[in-house]
């Protein structure tokens, strides 16, 4: 066998370099006995279905038993054989016209893999886009500073969706992280009086750190008491924190020193201020993100992606699932802890009081909302959960409505609407907002890896 | 020594203080098919899992006359150990091809791409579905892509854990006629776990029968078949 130029998975001592073992190797996936299960080999190629296989055979799963598959099956390994056997085997568009079957096959790949981005995605985009160009335009200083609080949140909640979604590993206590992220980065921006860029990075770091510590119990166990451990520690974390008052700043929080303030050109009034925090707090949640992007689409990312559908599978393949499993914690505590980072930008004081256990649960259930697995999803659910706050609070302000109105004004409440919104969208979309968007890749959700062991 | 792929003495391997396999010896020489048949329970798939190191063991597990009883399991699938796991185990929201490029997870070398392209020329269904997610793939779809994700490591002995479970017959048989063929054609050493007895024994050079954790019998596939405990036992005869 010359050179490694078709996969030999057995490249064992002793095999002689002759081409005929090179094209044997081929026949045996081209056997003559294979067509007996369908039709000839030409005939029963299943090529010429590209345009049916995009959508319709996406979206529903092939029944094992139908016998027509099995005649693809076995009929269509002739053909590349075949097509193979015809030159040297270099890609399969290098192939000579005889291999009709492959060539085809290769010319169009390109195009039948071209995603098509649907209407409702650019207005979505769209949308977004234009909100935020708009929102600071037209917002007062203490509105610029919350719409920012909240574009902020998303990375919390994208930090639950890496460890849940892509991870596998439910956690009901990413508030901690949060809280950790501020604590560091207000001790290292005050106490150690380092720049503002490193003392957000070091929020971030710490809490990647203690969310590796923290993740040391998903080694051992899963699903539904893993969610216990963790929300056991988000619990546990408010009384410990009144306890280490040089970090936290003890019960009664710790304010911030010093300040984030433009350059003079920028401007100096308050809104030229809040509008360059809005800047950075945007640039840095959006290269998060496609940090994020990069690292769930990387080498170990799939590895991440592969624990959490089996992890046994992961395992016999070569993925060291306890390095696995805590790099997946520590990436999603530190997207967290930046999220807490880039919060004392905006508000110059952090206590414990801010990160009760119900918290991480918020963070939680706007993962779910949004959609497990998927980086816009993240962003989904803290954009319906605020659109629908927001329209809750217009409605519960109309007034002289008799009994209606009283019940307008329970949407007032930002609790109300957001426990009906979990109520109601569950049953909708229990794959989350997302699937509204990926209606294509419709599969059962399966948040947690599967209990094989 | 150098005909022998897999030589395991004594092997014992427990899940907390159930001790599953009992003292097991069995070899897997050079270029065979080695089936192991046994009821559910027995420990088939303990086996196999034992020889990956990834169960508490105890015993020589000898791979071309090294010990990997200690290995990790990284290692042992760098070795040539390539595993297709009960149940198929792909990985059902990961797309055909990232289910490729786990099982080129160990390797480092820059033809991972070029070997995809090569398996999707075997296994064409799955280039066609190459961005789908394998859940959505059919039984038999996801048995061609457990077993091409296998041969992603370039394995020299692939463990197979029931691949026909959950099949039916046609595609059993087809699957069957290919592992035979890649095993004659390319010398790919195979140790299979199956309860298919009929189809199992026909492919493989020997086998071994497995109760309760221990060889209860052993002997040329030809012998087995003929056996008059293992026909009433798995044949149905």
């Amino acid at each position: 066998m010359s050179g490694d130029d078709w996969p030999t998975p057995m490249p064992r001592p002793g095999d002689d370099d002759d081409a005929g073992a090179e094209a044997s190797v081929f026949a045996v996936f081209a056997p003559p006995e294979t067509e007996i299960h369908g039709a000839p080999a030409g005939a029963g190629d299943p090529g010429p279905e590209p345009e049916a296989d995009e959508p319709a055979a996406t979206a529903t799963p092939r029944d094992a038993d139908d016998p027509v598959e099995t005649g693809a099956l076995g009929a269509q390994p002739a053909a590349a054989g075949l097509s193979v056997r015809n030159g040297p085997p270099v890609t399969p568009t290098a192939n000579p016209p005889v291999g009709g079957v492959v060539d085809a096959g290769g010319a169009d790949r390109g195009v039948r893999h071209r995603r098509r981005i649907s209407p409702l995605r650019w207005a979505s985009a769209a949308l977004l886009g234009v909100w935020l160009v708009a929102m600071p335009l037209t917002s007062s200083v203490t509105e610029l500073r919350q719409n920012t609080q909240i574009i902020v949140m998303v990375l919390a909640v994208l930090g639950v969706n890496v460890a849940t979604g892509y991870g596998g590993m439910i956690s009901l206590g990413h508030g901690v992280f949060v809280a950790v992220g501020a604590f560091a980065a207000a001790y290292a921006v005050d106490d150690l009086a380092l720049p503002w860029a490193v003392s957000i990075l070091a929020g971030a770091a710490f809490a990647g750190l203690v969310g590796a510590l923290v993740g040391l119990p998903a080694l051992r166990i899963k699903g539904i008491h893993l969610a216990l451990v963790t929300l056991g520690l988000a619990i546990v974390f408010q009384p410990l924190a009144k306890r280490v008052p040089a970090f936290s700043g003890g019960v009664s929080g710790r304010a911030v020193g010093a300040e984030l303030v433009p350059p003079s050109w920028f401007g100096t009034t308050r809104w030229a201020e809040g509008l360059y925090r809005y800047l950075i707090c945007l640039a840095v949640v959006g290269l998060a993100m496609w940090v994020t992007y990069n690292v769930i689409n990387s080498r170990p990312g799939r590895a991440m992606r592969a624990v959490r559908d089996n992890d046994t599978a992961a395992a016999v393949h070569g993925v060291n699932l306890v390095a696995s499993r805590v790099n997946t914690f520590a990436v999603s505590a530190s997207l967290a802890g930046l999220a807490g980072a880039l919060g004392i930008i905006l508000v110059p004081f952090t206590s414990q009081e801010s990160f009760p256990f119900q918290e991480s649960l918020v963070l939680y259930a706007t993962a779910v909302l949004g959609g497990l697995g998927s980086l816009w999803g993240s962003v989904l659910g803290v954009a319906i959960r605020e659109v629908f706050s927001r329209i809750g609070e217009l409605l519960g302000g109309v007034s002289g409505l008799g009994p209606l109105g009283e019940f307008l004004r329970l949407l007032d409440e930002e609790q109300f609407v957001f426990g009906m919104l979990l109520v109601a969208l569950t049953f909708v979309f229990p794959r989350g907002l997302i699937g509204l968007f990926n209606r294509r890749r419709g599969l059962p959700v399966s948040p947690s890896s599967q209990d094989r062991t | 020594m150098t005909d022998m792929m897999l030589k395991v003495e004594n092997l014992h391997a427990r899940y907390g203080a159930v001790e599953v396999l009992r003292g097991l010896d069995f070899e897997v020489p050079d270029g065979n098919v080695v089936v192991m048949l046994g009821a559910n329970g027995a420990g088939k798939t303990t086996t196999l899992r034992a020889l990956c190191n990834m169960c508490t063991t105890s015993g020589t597990i000898e791979m071309e006359g090294d010990d990997i009883s200690r290995s990790k399991t990284a290692d042992i699938v760098r070795r040539g150990v390539a595993h297709v796991p009960q149940g198929r185990g792909t990985f059902p929201e990961l797309s055909v091809m990232d289910n490729l490029k786990i099982g080129a997870y160990t390797r480092k070398d820059k033809e991972v791409s070029a070997d995809v392209d090569r398996w999707f020329e075997i296994f064409p269904r799955l280039e066609e579905r190459r961005d789908q997610l394998a859940g959505s793939l059919s039984g038999g779809e996801q048995q061609m892509l457990a077993v091409a994700r296998a041969l992603m490591c370039r394995p020299r002995l692939l463990l197979l854990d029931e691949p026909s479970l959950g099949l039916a017959p046609l595609i059993i048989e087809d699957l069957f006629e290919r592992f035979a063929q890649l095993n004659k054609e390319t010398g790919l050493t195979m140790l299979l776990v199956e309860q298919n007895a009929n189809l199992a024994l026909d492919m493989a050079d020997y086998g071994y029968v497995i109760e309760s954790g221990e060889i209860a019998l052993h002997g040329p596939a030809e012998q087995l078949k003929n056996d008059p405990a293992v026909q009433e036992a798995y044949l149905g005869a």
